[in-house]
């Protein structure tokens, strides 16, 4: 496959500065005269959350997450905030289009989760739609994207159930967003599995909706020895 | 006599401090054999852990969030009945409330597990994971 059909079919189209493969250091000029210091600054903000230190803990056998290694400031097409690139394990911020503190949280955490989804299974990300999906549902579910307050930000106001609703909606969207297949192919691919992956909470046990709901979850793995223990 | 009862209560201590697994490396004979029957159990959570999960279950934000997520009420009765028993247990070390908390906890594990996977679980990490992505630059950690 040439690399650029190989840029198409993968989505690295979105990510101009990354070339399947290749590694590309910002020069000074590009710091300077691009978003890329205030998302270093916001995500130095970020990785001190307390969300974020729990996360860390989580990531199973990838022990531990390197902000300079695992993490990479970049100029993005269209409206994309970020991604995880597979191949060089690095989770992509799109400086140009992520401004306010709360939007980086937000994208540092539905990345780990698809971070988390790679240590801890053999997920295909290129060439498994199944796979993809499932970790879009659940980065969707899991981050804090649907939230009530984020999905009224965006004039989507719905109430009962709508947390469901707007899961497969965003994670059809990022689907299309880096696969080249039709919406309806998308939309039968998602409702095949989004059963198993809505109900997939790990590692938090729970959806996580609130700083006490991720201050249990948090409980929960420190004691997780004793839990099994005494089953 | 001195001996088995000295044996005893130090494994006692051991067992209320540490988990359930160390209670058998003990090597003292009658001692041990007496601790493992009164404690080789302990609730899964704290008692306090229980209770704090009950209110949290019961609280507006919650109730909020569930109806948002799953379109009904949340059910908070179990975490009441489980810190009953988990204080029950505490008192009595009754069979009847341990059994119970049991069974509560293996239902609420068989609940997060009540799904068929959607791919295979890795048995070892990433080989990849840690590598250096340019070999001349030095990462920093």
């Amino acid at each position: 496959m040439d690399q650029t059909k190989q840029e198409e079919e993968y989505g690295y189209d979105l990510f101009p500065e990354r070339k399947p493969g290749e590694h590309k250091k910002t020069s000074i000029a590009e710091s300077l005269f691009t978003f890329n210091h205030k998302c270093q600054v916001m995500l130095q903000f970020a990785v001190e959350t307390s969300e974020y230190q729990l996360f860390s803990l989580f990531l199973s056998g990838c022990s531990k997450v390197f902000k300079d290694r695992h993490f990479s400031c970049e100029d993005c097409d269209g409206t994309v905030s970020g991604g995880f690139d597979a191949a060089s394990s690095q989770i992509v911020l799109c400086q140009n289009n992520i401004h306010q503190q709360s939007h980086m949280n937000r994208v540092v955490t539905h990345e780990l989760i698809h971070a988390f989804d790679h240590c801890r299974a053999h997920v295909d990300w290129f060439n498994n739609f199944r796979h993809l999906a499932c970790s879009e549902i659940r980065a969707a579910n899991l981050s804090g994207d649907c939230s009530f307050t984020n999905e009224v930000a965006r004039f989507n106001f719905g109430f009962k159930r709508h947390h469901q609703e707007c899961v497969r909606g965003r994670a059809l969207r990022s689907i299309l967003a880096v696969r080249k297949i039709s919406r309806a192919e998308a939309e039968k691919i998602v409702d095949e599995v989004f059963d198993s992956c809505f109900n997939d909470h790990a590692p938090f046990g729970r959806i996580p909706h609130s700083k006490r709901d991720a201050k249990f979850a948090y409980r929960d793995y420190m004691n997780r020895d004793r839990y099994y223990a005494n089953l | 006599t001195h001996q088995i009862r000295q044996c005893f209560s130090s494994s006692l201590l051991r067992c209320i401090g540490e988990p359930v697994q160390t209670v058998a490396s003990v090597s003292c004979s009658w001692g041990a054999a007496l601790s493992v029957v009164f404690c080789c159990f302990k609730p899964p959570r704290a008692c306090e852990d229980y209770w704090s999960e009950f209110r949290h279950c019961k609280s507006f934000k919650n109730w909020f969030h569930h109806y948002y997520t799953y379109g009904t009420v949340p059910s908070c009765q179990q975490w009441k009945e489980d810190y009953h028993n988990c204080r029950e247990w505490e008192k009595h070390r009754g069979t009847e409330a341990k059994e119970a908390l049991r069974r509560s906890e293996k239902i609420r594990v068989a609940e997060q597990r009540n799904f068929i996977p959607v791919w295979q679980l890795r048995q070892e990490p990433p080989r990849d994971w840690h590598v250096p992505l340019n070999q001349e630059k030095p990462q920093d950690s």
